[in-house]
């Protein structure tokens, strides 16, 4: 039933917002938008009802929609695994941009006026919850949604948690052996002056995963001046900031670093492929972590397809992918076979971690970071 | 002459240019000429006097800010360069340097869509013409200066242009190539009756050359005229300063008789031809020739004679250079070169001209 | 009205005539005009309008609040300086390098071998995206690296300014060598011969004589490399570390803050000095009358054979070219191994991971689009620069010098000037002259806004060599062939073009090169359906898979080379009027 409201509610600014310049089309959008919803969005609704186990979307929809362009945050191969799955099974022509977190939001923004995506896939809760914030999303919630535990979805229906990710560290066992230090298992661990410019974590301006890492600090120790206390310390041992949360894995594994401050998914990603000195390990004081989302963009292109996409990466049968292209998240789908490789949530301790705090503190966070930690002297 | 012969005419042509200061230069000024078909006329004078620039004006290269340019009484003014049947020589010869011999000749042709056998055809005959034939396929740089210049002179000419165009073609040239070339030029011109308009700064090259000269000073017309009036009836003083070298001596106009005029000259009587605006009472001065002069021993007395001094000398071997100073004038003087005459510095000698080979001109 | 205000009748009546006179001129000859006409167009539309969106969104209400706010944070001050001190070391570094490469080649006698060597190494940058060198540089010299650490165990550490001095050095340094190497080779040696015949030695020649005389040739080279440093995205993005300069700072704000207005601030600060410093170099160069160029041949001076300084000299020389070619011996080895350094197990996964993947996609439509803004930036090159060379019109200078905006200010700016100006159809007086040029629904998928990037950095180039091609010629020659009845573009085609076929030739080589090496100007430009190609590589370095951005620079290198195989066959490097070597 509330689905009608952000159309009503659009209705109303373009009021607001026309009524100075044109009368006419300021009154058109209430009269023939919600007619014209009423024959297009039903069929689309109603087979998923009808078969609610359903893996896919109903083949025999009217007008079925030929193209869909997806906005893709997590690992290159990963989006390219989706889309082509996606692709094999609806004959929808998929394409999509990989762009980090914080570029996907720009562009949303930038586009906002006219959308060049129809849906975003993967990336940290906290960007969802910043887009939600801004308006550039469009609530839907899936029949498929309701196997997703609540914690794990926006109650309004704006984002659905699609993956899990805990943050870990990622150590080159050998270069941790050369120094002769035990592989961390706390956060104080990190400042130990053995460690001197063998950390990396990338620049939470830029990376998602960094911010979870900052963000941790002000769970873990209570406040933001505590949290700001820690990271100065730990800057001593920073060999430096990169833009991609990733990246500091792929230091650790050509030797640069010994501990990288990123996703354990990525770490265990990177093991497989070619670095087997890397380890996981998890502070004891809590760790943590990110809900990768998928929600529906305003003003969507491909509202249909759209749709279907986000249906699809509910379904067990869509998350079990990323472990076939070594993405070891967990799927957020308890049907959802769990790989070995992925770390088990059961094990490792969580911080409370509020995604809405989060994403609303961000911009102060990054900023005094960007002000205070990267220019002290070490 | 009738009308009818003037195939082109510039009427009240003038070209201001903008300096790069944003001052207005007036390199063009209100020229009128008439060019008979058939004739080669010259545009004399020096650098910066507008003789370069008429030339462009007339080929298309610029357009003039007044006035009128008409190819047989059409008004070609805004016509492009391309579209004029001009065919123009430059001082830099400029040859199309990736282009053969024949090809740059043949250019013009293609243009005109000839067919394969006339282009051949044509390009031979004019080859043949500035004697270049055997050097078709090289390119010209592989050329001498002197070749270059009959190439882009056959080219020119190859397109059968309603007006050929000099623009200064010899003066990249050495003395003696040049001398040789202009003749060729000229008889060429003759052969073929192509009404042609010669740019030079160079008036012995002018003289040689031109059915009548066209002297130009500050962007104006001084005198129009054959080489023996532009040089014997200069129109003014610039003119005969220019042309070949003068003596200009103080004179009073008496009376006028005619074409002559009777002058006081030191203290004598001429009667000299004048200039049709001579008046009496009026300031002239009298244009003598260093060849007009002729000079004796001081020894010899003489009536008619002058006293002077010789100033500097140089022997050139067909005749001999004197500076001498008389009343606190120069004179230039071309003595004949005579075995056993020669005066020195510093010798007192007489001279003396006939009155008829000098000209009385009024001071402006 | 005021008349104090506007011209006065007299000029004003001056003005008008003039320009009539100029439009009567132009109308006679419509190619001219056409030719005008497009050419101001595109410099309108695809190199002010964007720079004028910036300029406006940054000197906003919203834009003087956040450069208020910027110049208050102390970061920023550190930013700016950060900034200044790279272009500095770069600039510095890069000239010495570019002299002494340039010394060598002209001056020194040394075996042809090393000359050619050297040559080679001075020009392997051109073709490679300009921070392949950063991901080698990591893998050899990095904390882990094969050389520093793996042979002599030194744990440098590479990320920050020693770094990316080293290797924006080695990335930039051709500009200063080629300006530099022509300068010498024009350099009058009976200058010299003078000097030694008055009594000067050889050092005391080259300080009294040669160095004065290249001086101005020197700064222009230096400023060049410092406006480059400080514009260059890809080598601090890469290497940077914690060393933040304005163009990785802007980068963020645009990726990472999602503030169009920040970046466009941001752009105007990097902007001010880029620009400040172009048109310093741009007097330098043009007035830079000292330099005797005699054009006639008046032979090669005598070379300096003393072993004391030829060999520092060549060995130096030698030493850099070796470092160059072992860091694309190390892309290139990279590209075929697992991980360099880490697991040196051959494989050819990484070349399966560009090739069949996405990356096919993004190889097609790089080489495409490349292709595409090829011909029309080394044309578009060619007839600006005839248009200012022989054009007789007020508006040449302003052509030339907004055609030249195009490499003067840094690309980063001109990304986010085409995402401000072009996300929306462009309208005059409320005819839509352009479609919606980037982001989503873009026409082409974006590829017109990324093609129209591409000519705009690669016409610059064309229009340098194109001038100085046309300044060489004689302009009666083109007066001969019009009065010989051809009109102006017959001419153009068949007398201009061919006579500046070398100038032509290398504009289409530096077009191509440069359209598949870009990669500031089309960060933000990409779109779901247009793929290029340093963007993957850049994707692939920042996700730390070196081996597939080694595999990418490679295939990506062997195009451009291929390419320019190609187009010496069927364009050729002569004009045909070179005399015969008989």
């Amino acid at each position: 039933m509330y689905r009608k409201t952000p159309f009503l509610f659009s209705a109303v600014t373009l009021v607001i917002l026309l009524a100075a310049c044109a009368v006419p089309s300021a009154t058109q959008p209430p009269a023939a938008q919600p007619p014209a919803e009423q024959p297009t969005t039903p069929p689309q609704e109603a087979a998923p009802t009808q078969a609610p186990q359903a893996e896919l979307p109903p083949a025999q929809a009217p007008e079925k929609p030929s193209t869909l362009t997806v906005l893709c945050t997590p690992q290159e191969d990963w989006c390219q695994a989706m889309t082509r799955a996606f692709e094999a099974e609806t004959g929808i022509k998929t394409s999509y941009v990989r762009l980090s977190s914080g570029e996907a939001l720009a562009r949303l923004r930038a586009g906002k006026d006219n959308p060049e995506f129809s849906v975003w896939w993967g990336g940290p809760a906290d960007t969802y919850v910043a887009a939600k914030a801004e308006g550039l999303l469009e609530p839907y919630i899936s029949p498929n949604a309701a196997a997703i535990p609540d914690s794990q979805k926006d109650p309004e229906g704006y984002w659905t948690g699609v993956y899990v990710g805990a943050l870990g560290f990622c150590s080159n066992r050998d270069v941790l052996a050369k120094l002769g230090v035990e592989k961390p298992d706390s956060w104080d661990d990190l400042l130990d002056e053995r460690l001197k410019g063998q950390v990396a974590m990338a620049h939470p301006a830029s990376s998602g995963t960094a911010y979870t890492a900052v963000w941790t600090q002000v769970v873990r120790l209570g406040s933001v001046d505590a949290a700001f206390d820690y990271l100065k310390k730990l800057h001593n041992n920073i060999l430096q900031y990169t833009k991609s949360g990733a990246a500091p894995g792929q230091m650790a594994a050509r030797g640069e670093i010994a501990v990288a401050i990123i996703f354990s998914h990525d770490c265990v990603k990177f093991a497989d492929e070619g670095a087997p000195m890397l380890e996981v390990s998890f502070p004891k004081e809590g760790t943590g972590y990110e809900i990768g989302g998928v929600a529906l963009i305003k003003g969507a292109p491909e509202p249909e397809a759209a749709k279907m996409w986000i249906d699809w990466v509910l379904t067990a049968k869509a998350q079990e992918i990323g472990a076939t292209v070594k993405s070891y998240q967990l799927p957020t789908n308890p049907e959802a076979k769990v790989s070995e490789r992925s770390v088990k949530l059961s094990e490792v301790k969580l911080v409370d971690y509020d995604f809405i705090e989060a994403g609303k503190s961000r911009k102060a966070i990054t900023q005094r970071f960007e002000d205070e930690i990267t220019v002290a002297p070490k | 002459m009738s009308e009818l012969q003037d195939l082109l005419v510039l009427e009240h042509v003038t070209k201001v240019f903008e300096s790069r200061e944003g001052r207005n230069v007036v390199a063009v000024n209100d020229v009128s000429l008439s060019i008979r078909k058939g004739e080669l006329i010259t545009l004399l004078g020096p650098s910066g006097c507008g003789k370069t620039t008429t030339l462009r004006l007339i080929a298309g290269f610029e357009l003039p800010t007044r006035g009128r340019i008409l190819l047989e009484g059409q008004d070609i003014a805004y016509l492009p360069p391309n579209k004029r049947e001009m065919g123009m020589v430059f001082q830099s010869y400029a040859l199309f340097p990736h282009l053969s011999v024949f090809e740059n000749i043949a250019y013009g042709l293609r243009l005109r869509r000839l067919s394969k056998e006339e282009i051949e055809q044509r390009v031979r005959t004019f080859m043949a013409l500035v004697n270049l034939t055997g050097l078709e396929q090289r390119k010209p740089a592989a050329l001498s200066g002197g070749q270059q210049q009959r190439v882009a002179l056959a080219r020119a000419m190859a397109i059968r242009p309603r007006v050929l165009l000099f623009d200064e073609p010899l003066s990249n040239l050495d003395a003696k190539l040049r001398v040789a070339l202009r003749a060729e030029i000229r008889q060429i011109q003759q052969r073929l009756g192509i009404t042609s308009v010669y740019v030079t700064h160079d008036q012995s090259e002018a003289m040689a050359l031109s059915d009548r000269i066209v002297v130009m000073n500050e962007g104006r017309v001084e005198q129009v005229g054959t080489p023996e009036e532009v040089y014997h009836r200069p129109a003014t003083l610039f003119v005969a300063d220019f042309v070949g070298r003068a003596n200009f001596l103080p004179v009073e106009v008496l009376q006028l008789e005619n074409t002559h005029a009777i002058v006081q000259f030191a203290g004598k009587r001429l009667c000299t031809p004048a200039h049709p605006d001579v008046r009496p009472n009026k300031p002239a001065v009298l244009m003598v020739r260093p060849e007009a002069i002729r000079l004796t021993s001081h020894a010899l007395e003489s009536n008619d004679a002058l006293d002077g001094v010789v100033r500097n000398v140089a022997f050139l071997g067909h005749y001999v250079e004197y500076e001498l100073t008389w009343d606190q004038h120069v004179l230039s003087v071309e003595d004949e070169s005579l075995p056993g005459r020669l005066f020195r510095q510093g010798e007192r000698v007489r001279w003396y001209f006939d009155p008829e080979r000098a000209f009385v001109l009024p001071k402006r | 009205m005021d008349a104090s205000l506007g011209p006065s009748p007299l000029s004003r009546a001056r003005f008008l005539r003039s320009f009539t006179h100029s439009l009567r001129l132009l109308l006679r000859d419509s190619s001219l005009l056409i030719a005008f006409g497009v050419a101001v167009a595109f410099v309108g539309i695809a190199v002010l309008y964007p720079l004028v969106a910036t300029l406006s969104r940054a000197f906003s209400a919203e834009g003087a609040a956040v450069l208020a706010n910027v110049l208050a944070r102390p970061v920023f001050h550190r930013i700016i300086l950060n900034t200044l001190a790279l272009g500095l070391t770069v600039a510095t570094a890069g000239t010495l390098v570019g002299f002494l490469f340039a010394w060598v080649q002209v001056r020194v006698a040394a075996p042809q071998w090393i000359k050619r060597f050297i040559h080679t190494a001075a020009l392997v940058p051109v073709v490679s995206p300009p921070f392949a060198v950063a991901v080698a540089a990591i893998v050899l010299f990095g904390r882990n690296g094969l050389l520093t650490y793996q042979l002599f165990g030194l744990r440098t550490d590479i990320y920050g300014l020693p770094g990316l001095t080293l290797v924006m050095t080695l990335s930039f340094f051709t500009v200063a060598y080629l300006t530099l190497r022509g300068l010498l080779y024009g350099l009058d040696p009976s200058l010299d011969e003078a000097a030694a015949n008055l009594g000067a030695g050889r050092w005391h020649q080259f300080r009294t004589v040669t160095l004065p005389m290249l001086l101005p040739g020197i700064a222009s080279a230096f400023l060049l490399l410092f406006v480059e440093a400080i514009a260059d995205l890809g080598n601090p993005l890469v290497l940077g570390g914690n060393y933040t300069v304005l163009a990785t700072r802007l980068y963020l704000a645009i990726i990472g803050e999602y503030d169009l207005t920040a970046g466009a601030v941001l752009s105007v600060l990097l902007l001010v000095p880029s620009l400040a410093l172009y048109l310093l170099q741009w007097r330098l160069a043009t007035s830079a009358s000292v330099v005797s160029i005699t054009g006639k041949p008046s032979g090669r001076g005598r070379l300096i054979t003393d072993k004391r300084a030829t060999i520092p000299l060549v060995g130096g020389a030698l030493l850099i070219a070796a470092l160059v070619f072992l860091i694309y011996g190390t892309i290139l080895v990279g590209a075929f191994v697992v991980s360099l350094g880490v697991n040196n197990a051959l494989t050819l996964r990484n070349f399966e991971f560009v090739l069949v993947g996405y990356g096919a996609k993004a190889i097609i439509d790089t080489t495409l689009l490349s292709l595409l803004a090829t011909p029309v930036a080394a044309l578009l090159g060619m007839v600006i620069a005839f248009l200012v060379v022989r054009g007789k019109f007020h508006a040449r200078n302003a052509l030339d010098f907004g055609t030249m905006l195009g490499i003067a200010v840094p690309g980063t700016i001109f990304g986010i000037g085409y995402l401000l100006a072009f996300n929306t159809p462009t309208e005059v007086l409320g005819i839509t002259v352009l479609p919606k040029l980037t982001g989503g629904a873009a026409v082409f998928g974006g590829a017109l806004a990324i093609v129209m990037v591409y000519i705009i950095r690669s016409t610059p180039a064309g229009l340098r060599s194109g001038v100085a091609a046309l300044q060489q010629i004689d302009p009666s020659i083109e007066e001969a062939a019009v009065s010989l009845g051809g009109s102006r573009p017959t001419t153009f085609r068949r007398i201009v073009l061919p006579l500046i076929r070398p100038a032509f030739f290398s504009s289409l080589i530096y077009a191509f090169a440069r359209s598949m090496t870009t990669v500031s100007a089309i960060l933000f430009l990409t779109t779901p359906q247009t793929r290029i190609m340093t963007q993957q590589i850049l994707n692939e370095t920042d996700a730390g898979r070196f081996g597939n951005a080694f595999a990418y620079v490679v295939i990506l290198i062997a195009i451009v080379l291929v390419a320019i195989g190609l187009l010496s066959i069927f364009v050729g490097t002569r004009t045909g009027a070179e005399r015969e070597a008989a």
